[in-house]
């Protein structure tokens, strides 16, 4: 008893200690980097943090793709409007590119969020958390459908100027294009993930740096559980671009 | 802007001790010392006077050092053979005590860090979870723990 009274004595002794320490030897330390007044105004125009900036260039480029896509699509359904068969294709493109479009703008909403110093750290970790285990697996998924509704796209004008219609003559035709679409969505997808694996990794790294075994837990439970609704996903997309073809095909 | 210049200006104590405790190099704890006061500048029209400002600096403080990453990285990670005291900037004649208290922080994940700083610097437990975003209770056993690990390190150090 009388042990662990004295233990505790000599921890409370100690802990005093550090807090004296901190608060008189800290006198140094205290005023190591001092700015004037100026320098601290002059500040203001210090460039953003890069943290979030390459995803949110990424965004912004995709984003510019999807307008000019999307522009694209009405321009041919005013040229091509008499061309019944392909309605329903054109609307499905786009669908696909005005949703990615809203999914976007709800990104960078999002990164604004992620931005906001102010809040407590643990959320910030948190919407960091949320952020890389569920949006930009999702973003990745989104982001390269750009690449089939281009090829699409690109294929209906070709058609439309030179044939003023479009069908499929042969059988190869139609190979040609669902595979042409296919890889053009892979190589877009493959790029995307590589070019957004810098951001992973650091983000991914910052989580880790905190230790703190629950928001690690959360993150791989969260990951698993997206890792499942990306193959989900996945086939919905390849599907919907599968039928959409078939119906191409048989229109 | 001339309120929040004069605020930063006299509360550069606080961003000192922050940089010191998650950085060694002189260059990194410049910058991240900059880093600090251009986040703080910016979100001030936020500041909604609700704390006190140097609750609120601290938040944005520790917010940025937490997620401030350098391209070279030169986080200090409390190497065995790297000593406070023979800091290769040059810029130390810091007292012993405190050197060897900074190293033993050092030896702390970030966000214990971050913590023990505020704990150090006698804010309550209530005004730690409201920066850190984690309950009360949860800072008090976090606290205890940081605490024992400091405790350590430091009559590790000492030996």
């Amino acid at each position: 008893m009388i042990y662990i009274y004295n233990l505790m004595i000599k921890v409370m002794k100690e802990e005093m200690n550090l807090k004296k320490i901190w608060k008189e030897k800290n006198v140094g330390v205290n005023s190591k980097i001092n700015l004037s007044r100026k320098e601290i105004l002059s500040l203001r125009r210090k460039r953003e943090s890069q943290l979030t900036g390459s995803v949110k260039s990424a965004v912004i480029t995709g984003l510019s793709i999807k307008f000019t896509l999307l522009v694209a699509i009405v321009v041919f359904t005013l040229m091509a409007f008499e061309l019944g068969n392909l309605i329903f294709s054109i609307s499905v493109l786009f669908l696909i590119t005005a949703g990615s479009i809203i999914y976007d703008l709800y990104l960078l909403k999002l990164i604004a969020g992620m931005n906001n110093y102010a809040d407590n750290f643990e959320s910030r970790l948190s919407k960091l958390n949320d952020f890389l285990s569920v949006h930009i697996p999702v973003f990745q998924i989104v982001n390269s459908l750009s690449t089939p509704v281009m090829i699409i796209l690109g294929m209906f004008y070709y058609h439309f100027l030179k044939y003023s219609k479009f069908e499929f003559r042969a059988v190869d035709d139609v190979i040609v294009f669902v595979s042409v679409t296919l890889i053009g969505y892979a190589i877009s997808y493959i790029a995307g993930k590589y070019s957004l694996n810098a951001f992973r990794n650091e983000a991914r790294d910052l989580l880790d740096s905190g230790n703190d075994q629950d928001a690690i837990a959360d993150y791989e439970a969260k990951r698993r559980k997206n890792r499942r609704k990306r193959l989900l996903i996945s086939l919905i997309i390849l599907f919907t671009g599968i039928t959409l073809l078939v119906l191409l095909l048989l229109a | 802007m001339d309120e929040i210049v004069e605020k930063i200006y006299s509360n550069q104590d606080i961003l000192n001790r922050i940089c010191f405790s998650f950085f060694n190099e002189k260059a990194d704890r410049e910058d991240l010392f900059q880093e600090i006061v251009y986040r703080v500048l910016k979100a001030y029209g936020d500041f909604n006077h609700k704390s006190s400002f140097s609750t609120w600096l601290y938040r944005i403080a520790l917010n940025t050092a937490i997620t401030y990453r350098k391209k070279k990285r030169h986080v200090f990670l409390g190497d065995e053979n790297q000593s406070f005291i023979a800091d290769k900037s040059g810029d130390y004649d810091m007292d012993e005590d405190i050197a060897l208290l900074y190293r033993a922080i050092s030896k702390l994940n970030r966000v214990e860090r971050a913590i023990i700083l505020l704990y150090l610097d006698e804010y309550s437990y209530r005004e730690i979870a409201e920066i850190t975003g984690y309950s009360s209770s949860n800072i008090s056993v976090k606290i205890h723990r940081i605490k024992k690990k400091l405790h350590d390190l430091y009559i590790q150090f000492n030996d």
